[in-house]
């Protein structure tokens, strides 16, 4: 009976798509004179928000970098962030946000009939800007979800390195996984597993909601949980980061290295003076050969490791998923009496043409698993080749990659005071 | 050559440390990645199971409708023949059991078996059939009537009412014919030499003999007792008149229920038996049902797994036998139904 | 390695090793400048030309209702459309009241629609106008359904571009069977089942 109610809607849908005498109840002549209203189409919402939010994301970012890098206070930064929530978060509900952008831009280059909004390329491009001249001053306040993050991060514990390590490698991963998915036209995993956004729509599946509780809870010990361990934006800015302009130092003026500001980043993300001696030259350079030369072979079993999964990872996609369920249903010689499945038979298409289109996204699947692992491995490989940089740091520094010149360490330093009270005394604000 | 000898220094004690550590950190980084991919082939590499799909919370039984439940049935035997015909319209029987069927602009006259008699063309398709005891054939065709004879050959061409009329069901009850016009929404009487009696059907919308009719389907019958029937398919009524042409008794209720009709225009046709009693043919949910002479629904002859689902056009007639005849023109068939 | 010259007048020896590093630093901000560049030209190419909106393709939608429940906002942007020229008027609608319903009326034992957004008023014997309430509607497909059953198919779903968020990617899409929700130009207006109709502003 329900092959026959799915058969019958879609045979009655195109019968009655002609008007008139197909129908199976005639159009009626009102004889009282009445006339039929018109279909209620509303229009679209206008532009304006979008525009503004562009707007106040500008200002925003622009306020922020001057609290960071000139006023040098905590307390702009934070206000500044409470702004972020209220208008970026409860506002404007969540959406759209930088971190999200990423799939609109994977999008509006890996497929062509796809047209990003022009509000969508500014959310991706403008945090990126700002942070190759200022630092991630973005990440300091003006993300919403950064900002939410340290605002719960009331007691923060200090991780050790061989847990914060590993895990700073999935934010590399995600973005790869991301940018795959995007772009094979599969899922759109960074929105769809926001754990923040739940809150904000108060609106989500249980899942995400019980996560983002789980994110929020660690985040009052762990400094940014997402931010350092999830967020794929967040590599691109430290990439951008690293090289910026300008960026935020933990003194206003000189480090005395008086070591007080050593325990004061919540998320570990001050570089402490090495004091070792520069090794022999000999010794560095047959080191550094040799990372050069395994670099192709880490590039490689990237490739190799991450291509072993483009099978799974296809069935992410939904011709992939539907490709498998059919040949589950011809494997066992019954229907699954699921949505998909009934809705596939009742269309008539043919079930090799399903196996083909399911074929040719593994292949994309395939060169794209082949690609993203190859720039995994290229990531590692290029990050065993930094050690062999030669670090003459003899000051205390914000690591340029990962700080997000939240300005928490700024009181920790007795420079900053004796700056302030200099300028005090002198009636300088 | 000398002095770079000397110069190769042992590590000292700290930087082997930093070594380590830096060693130790990035071997930490390499195996979080390949947990990590484990993990995800792991998750990856499971079979899914389709054992318990997900429901829909805003599902709608479409099962019940047009549902008849087994005690509902008649007990009827059912027979069918085929008609050649890719468009039928109309469907009459004679005093003699011989069917008329009008289809593809012409008339075919088959035998009680379904043995082909005779068949002649005609204009346009005869949108209603009914046949004389004098053997003279009356056809209406859309807005007019001609009679032909049993061989085919026209006889007279009767003048058309209004150019808009559109003529569904023809009657004929000894010297007078009723005929019901769909596009003006009355019931003509005339004598059958072609005399005008009079129009029924009020415009007051209000009464039950003001015809509503939403689509060209708007049937006729006579009763045993000589009372003239129509059916107001707008709404769901079957009406009586006097021999005045006023109006005499109504029954049909309008709900979901199989004793009712339903959609916007049922009965679309019907017939009356010897006994009085009533067969109805709907379309929508298309099935044929029996009411007793007063209206009270007796039992279904059909139900809509009898039919195609979107046939319409199912006219009726009673032979002498009292066998129901339906003629369902979608898929070129005349079903017999024998209580 | 020659030997170094402890040179205090020319202390330029040391800075070599950093001026490789600004040197590798400008080339990738030049690098990354130029990336960013390009991206946002692509992209921009394309946004000038044209605009996309979610829609569905009335003719595909198999009424499964997960509008209602997949939909990112609370009420889901998935309203049900009338096509009032296709519609039959009829006093017993398919997509109004339950398929077996008793007595004809507006009481809500009767209703198909969880919401209460589907309305039903009087014309004239025996025509019945049916109008939706978007603002009460909630996506799920009952009446479509119930009306492409028994009635004329006049009832469809489409998503309205006033709630509509146009997410990258419409989460409803992702999961519905036919594959009916696409994505449409929006100076085409919206898709209905009698073709496209653009809103009057």
């Amino acid at each position: 009976m329900t092959k026959l109610k799915y058969f019958l809607a879609t045979f009655l849908l195109s019968v009655i798509y002609q008007l008139g005498s197909a129908q199976r109840f005639p159009a009626p002549e009102f004889e009282s004179g009445h006339i039929p209203p018109e279909t209620q189409t509303i229009a679209p919402r206008g532009l304006g928000w979008e525009y503004l939010d562009v707007a106040v994301l500008l200002l925003a970012l622009s306020i922020m970098s001057w609290f960071v890098l000139k006023k040098r206070s905590r307390k702009g930064i934070f206000w500044t962030s409470i702004f972020s929530i209220l208008y970026f978060g409860i506002i404007r509900v969540g959406c759209v946000c930088s971190v999200g952008s990423i799939g609109n831009v994977t999008l509006s280059l890996f497929q062509a009939d796809y047209v990003i909004p022009v509000t969508m390329i500014a959310f991706f491009i403008i945090p990126l800007i700002f942070t190759i001249l200022f630092g991630r001053t973005f990440c300091a306040g003006v993300c919403f979800m950064g900002a939410v993050q340290d605002l719960v991060n009331i007691r923060p514990v200090s991780l050790p390195s061989w847990v914060s390590k590993p895990l700073s490698v999935i934010p590399y991963i995600y973005l790869i996984l991301a940018v795959l998915l995007a772009a094979s036209g599969a899922d759109f995993i960074i929105c769809r597993y926001d754990p923040f956004i739940g809150f904000f729509r108060m609106n989500a599946p249980l899942g995400m909601l019980i996560f983002g509780a789980v994110i929020l809870t660690l985040g009052i010990f762990v400094g940014r949980p997402y931010c350092r361990f999830l967020c794929p934006y967040g590599v691109l800015l430290s990439w951008m980061s690293k090289i910026s302009f300008y960026h935020t130092t933990i003194t206003p003026a000189s480090c005395i290295q008086c070591k007080l500001c050593d325990n004061s980043c919540p998320i570990d993300a001050i570089n402490k003076p090495v004091n070792i001696h520069p090794e022999n030259s000999d010794k560095g350079r047959r080191r550094l050969i040799s990372l050069f030369i395994l670099l192709p072979v880490f590039i490689f079993l990237g490739g190799f490791v991450s291509s072993l999964l483009y099978k799974p990872l296809s069935t992410i996609h939904p011709t992939v998923k539907l490709a498998e369920e059919i040949k589950w249903e011809k494997e066992n010689n019954k229907k699954t009496d699921s949505e998909e499945s009934k809705t596939f038979h009742a269309s008539g298409m043919q079930i090799s043409q399903l196996f083909t289109d399911a074929g040719h996204v593994q292949t994309i699947f395939y060169a794209g698993t082949w690609l993203g692992g190859s720039l995994l491995g290229l990531f590692f490989g290029i990050s065993l080749l930094r050690t062999s940089v030669v670090s003459r740091q003899t000051d205390y520094e914000p690591n340029r990659g990962s700080c997000v010149s939240c300005g928490k360490c700024f009181k920790y330093c007795p420079v900053q005071k004796q700056v302030a009270e200099t300028d005090s005394k002198s009636g300088v604000i | 050559m000398n002095k770079r000898k000397k110069e190769k220094l042992t590590l000292t004690q700290p930087e082997k440390e930093i070594k380590r550590r830096d060693f130790l950190k990035k071997s930490l980084q390499a195996a979080g990645f390949l947990s990590l991919a484990s993990v995800a082939g792991y998750f990856g590499l499971r079979k899914p199971t389709y054992d318990h799909p997900a429901k829909n919370p805003y599902e709608l039984g479409l099962d019940s409708i047009g549902k008849i439940t087994k005690e509902k049935y008649c007990d009827v035997s059912a027979s069918m023949l085929k008609i050649p015909f890719e468009t039928s319209k109309a469907l009459a029987v004679d005093k003699d059991d011989n069917i008329y069927i009008s289809g593809d602009k012409s008339i075919l006259i088959l035998s009680k078996e379904g043995k082909k008699i005779t068949q002649f063309d005609t204009d346009i398709t005869a949108t209603a059939l009914a046949i004389g005891d004098t053997e003279i054939i009356y056809a209406a065709f859309e807005n007019h009537i001609a009679t032909y004879s049993l061989a085919g050959e026209l006889l007279k061409r009767w003048p058309s009412f209004k150019k808009e009329s559109y003529i569904t069901s023809l009657v004929i009850t000894g010297t007078t014919i009723f005929i019901a016009d769909a596009e003006l929404e009355q019931v003509h009487e005339y004598r059958t030499d072609g005399t005008y009696l009079r129009s029924i059907g009020s415009k007051n919308k209000e009464q039950a003999d003001c015809f509503i009719l939403p689509s060209y389907f708007f049937d006729v019958a006579v009763a045993p007792d000589n009372r003239l029937w129509a059916a107001n398919t707008g709404k769901h009524k079957l009406v009586s008149f006097s021999s005045e042409g006023k109006l005499s008794t109504y029954w049909g209720e309008t709900s979901a229920a199989v004793e009712d009709f339903c959609g916007c225009c049922n009965p679309s046709h019907f017939a009356i038996m010897h006994d009085g009693s009533f067969i109805t043919a709907e379309k929508g949910i298309v099935r044929v049902k029996k009411y007793n002479s007063t209206g009270k629904f007796e039992c279904a002859i059909a139900g809509p797994e009898h039919f195609e689902a979107s046939s319409t056009g199912l006219e009726i007639a009673i032979n002498s036998e009292n066998d129901i005849l339906v003629l369902e023109p979608a898929v070129r068939k005349i079903h017999i139904f024998k209580i | 390695m020659s030997e170094k010259n402890i040179d205090t007048s020319k202390p330029k020896q040391p800075a070599k090793p950093i001026n490789r590093r600004d040197f590798l630093k400008s080339g990738l901000r030049a690098a990354a400048f130029l990336s960013l560049a390009s991206i946002t030209g692509y992209s921009l190419t394309k946004s000038m030309s044209d605009d996309l909106v979610w829609q569905i393709d009335p003719n595909k939608c198999v009424q499964c209702g997960r509008c209602a429940t997949t939909c990112v906002l609370n009420i889901s942007a998935v309203k049900c459309m009338h096509i009032y020229k296709m519609c039959g008027y009829c006093d017993l609608c398919g997509g109004y009241f339950k398929p077996q319903v008793k007595n004809l009326d507006t009481a809500a034992e009767n209703q198909l629609c969880p919401t209460k957004a589907l309305k039903r008023s009087f014309i004239e014997t025996p025509y019945y106008q049916y109008d939706v309430d978007q603002e009460l509607c909630n996506g799920c497909g009952k009446c479509v359904k119930g009306c492409g059953a028994f009635g004329n198919g006049s009832l469809h779903l489409q998503i309205n571009h006033n709630v509509c968020k146009n997410c990258n990617q419409c989460a409803i899409s992702a999961v519905c069977p036919a594959d009916a929700i696409i994505r449409i130009p929006s100076r085409k207006g919206y898709l209905l089942k009698t073709g496209f109709q653009v809103p009057k502003t």
